[in-house]
């Protein structure tokens, strides 16, 4: 298995930090230590006085596919009988696992003082879509094959990352609820506009010009973004963005997103104490390893 | 308890179905029907079997709002009714302000704080246009789906001389915009299906089968979105929907709360000066027509 060193890489290109997830093999699946690796990143970023974008890039299919199945610790098997919901050990766990982890995680995209850039190259699904939620400025390489998705009900879970607040002041309430209840994707031309902005880029003079090749493709796409954002902030005096974030995102609502982060978090770790999303997980995975099996016959 | 020969319910799976049927007059509901229907909000929210809740209507109107008579039955007494005696007039006009405040009360406070207070994802079957109070209701869910796009919200509240009530000053400002709540609630204009796709209405069915009559195609729609429901949430953990509809509605649910109090104060001097009863008198009289 890779460290998330190897998993995630950055470069310092001023006025740019860029964050690149490099595991393009398991679709950018995150373990909780690989999300906080890029938490303290974002730290290295905060403190660099010459970066006043902090930029977050991928490779391959998807932008990054969530949490990580293989890094969910299994339930503790029940021997006494105890109420999960009683037993001081179950809860421990959880909070270390989930609770804390998460809760620490989100908190460091809140609380993030430089500019927050996304450059989706292809899906963003459950935690990590969240966090492209709380992000500044979102581009998205190709309109058609970008969606994000939320499927906390479907694994048993609550809303994380600050959803619930964003996603009803993005995308509006109604839509929420059923994009969240049913853990429906949110289609990239539902939120053209509102949450994916506009760029130069030309997604299939890219298909034409690398003959489809994927990865090629979006190490250009990703290289152009940067080209674009420098463009754009030439002729900017760079300390006024960062004043500006501030204002548009000033005390009051920073404060909303960490009560909405509070609530979630303790709302989902009654979950995991019931050993509901354990549950789930596993049979995703077993449904998994199912179907690679099947592959592996044809 | 309270009945209504215009509201019925049952139960279907998980699913509490409230359901208006008084289609012959365009399922208008009286000031006790609203209160109804915050009973039933109760007795759903209290049912652990129960998920969802589904309000759904029948034939072609969603509801035309408040029935005239309802409202008028509120209106203060001519005055060669009202007793000379100084004494007792003062008692007449203090007895006027009791039934006004219970009435404007009932639905902005009782009503809105069952949707408030309600734990399960509320749906909408909008199979055609609601109109006043009834619209405030629609608002107020948590999914809309549409019949078709011939379906729109109206809130003639200026035109009837008071205010916006039962949450509306909330509801439309965050699921509309501000600047277009301004310009549908200053104006009393409809609010047309274009405006609402996407931010009310979540998915259109576009059932339009002209060979079909309304109440048989109302029939099929509502019967639709049961189905679909219930193909949604087959593989979905129903103990996660609750506990996001708390975090995805506490913000919203205290400006519920505040709005409740401000709304009511607000409309009250409207109802105390008569204004909105002048005007529903013209209306059942046919001198005021509302301009659709």
């Amino acid at each position: 298995m890779k460290t998330s060193q190897q998993k995630i890489s950055y470069e310092v290109e001023p006025p740019f930090f860029i964050i690149r997830f490099e595991s393009p093999e398991t679709l950018n699946a995150m373990t909780y230590d690989d999300y906080i690796y890029v938490t303290t990143l974002l730290e290295l970023s905060s403190d660099n006085p010459d970066c006043y974008f902090t930029v977050l890039e991928s490779s391959g299919r998807f932008f990054s596919s969530g949490a990580d199945f293989n890094s969910i610790p299994p339930n503790i098997i029940d021997k006494n009988g105890i109420n999960p919901n009683l037993d001081p050990k179950v809860i421990q766990k959880w909070l270390e696992n989930f609770l804390c982890k998460n809760q620490y995680i989100t908190q460091s995209f809140i609380r993030h003082d430089k500019i927050l850039v996304a450059c989706l190259n292809g899906p963003a699904i459950g935690l990590s879509a969240a966090i492209v939620l709380l992000c500044d400025l979102v581009y998205a390489m190709n309109i058609e094959e970008t969606y994000l998705q939320f499927p906390f009900s479907t694994l048993g879970l609550s809303n994380e990352g600050s959803v619930s607040w964003t996603l009803p002041n993005k995308l509006g309430r109604n839509k929420s609820f059923e994009k969240l209840l049913f853990a429906q994707k949110v289609h990239g031309y539902e939120i053209q506009g509102s949450v994916l902005l506009e760029s130069h880029i030309n997604y299939h003079q890219l298909e034409i010009d690398y003959n489809n090749d994927k990865e090629k493709i979006v190490e250009t796409f990703n290289k152009l973004m940067i080209q674009e954002l420098k463009q754009k902030s030439k002729n900017i005096f760079l300390p006024t963005v960062l004043k500006m974030k501030a204002l548009l995102k000033d005390e009051s609502l920073v404060s909303q997103l960490e009560l909405i982060n509070t609530k979630e978090v303790n709302s989902g770790l009654k979950f995991w104490v019931n050993g509901i999303p354990q549950g789930r997980f596993q049979k995703l995975k077993n449904m998994k390893k199912a179907a690679r099996k099947n592959k592996n016959k044809l | 308890m309270l009945s209504s020969p215009r509201i019925s319910h049952r139960i279907d799976d998980n699913i509490f179905i409230i359901e208006l049927c008084d289609t012959d007059n365009l399922n208008s509901l009286t000031f006790d029907d609203f209160l109804f229907i915050a009973t039933l909000l109760e007795l759903s929210n209290q049912n652990p079997s129960v998920n969802f809740t589904v309000i759904q209507s029948s034939g072609k109107f969603f509801s035309a709002g408040g029935k005239f008579t309802s409202v008028l039955e509120l209106a203060p007494k001519t005055t060669d009714e009202i007793n000379k005696n100084e004494k007792e007039e003062e008692n007449n006009e203090l007895r006027k302000l009791y039934t006004l405040i219970g009435s404007v009360a009932t639905p902005n406070v009782y009503v809105t704080n069952a949707f408030v207070k309600h734990t399960k994802p509320i749906i909408c079957s909008l199979n055609g246009p609601a109109i006043g109070l009834s619209a405030c209701l629609v608002c107020l869910c948590d999914i809309v789906y549409s019949m078709n796009d011939s379906v729109y919200l109206l809130f003639p509240f200026s035109s009837l001389g008071f205010v916006a009530e039962v949450g509306s000053s909330v509801t439309l400002y965050d699921k509309l915009g501000i600047n277009s709540t301004n310009e549908h609630l200053f104006f009393s204009t409809k609010i047309p299906f274009n405006e609402l796709n996407g931010k009310i209405i979540v998915k259109n069915y576009n059932f339009n089968n002209d060979k079909i009559n309304h109440i048989e195609q109302t029939k099929l729609f509502n019967n639709k979105v049961l189905t679909d429901l219930k193909l949604k949430s087959k593989y979905l953990s129903l103990d996660s929907l609750s506990e996001m509809k708390k975090l995805l509605s506490f913000e919203t649910n205290n400006k519920l709360r505040q709005a409740q109090s401000l709304e009511t104060n607000s409309t009250l001097p409207f109802w105390i000066n008569g204004e909105p009863f002048k005007r529903f008198k013209e209306l059942q009289q046919k001198k005021r027509r509302h301009k659709l």
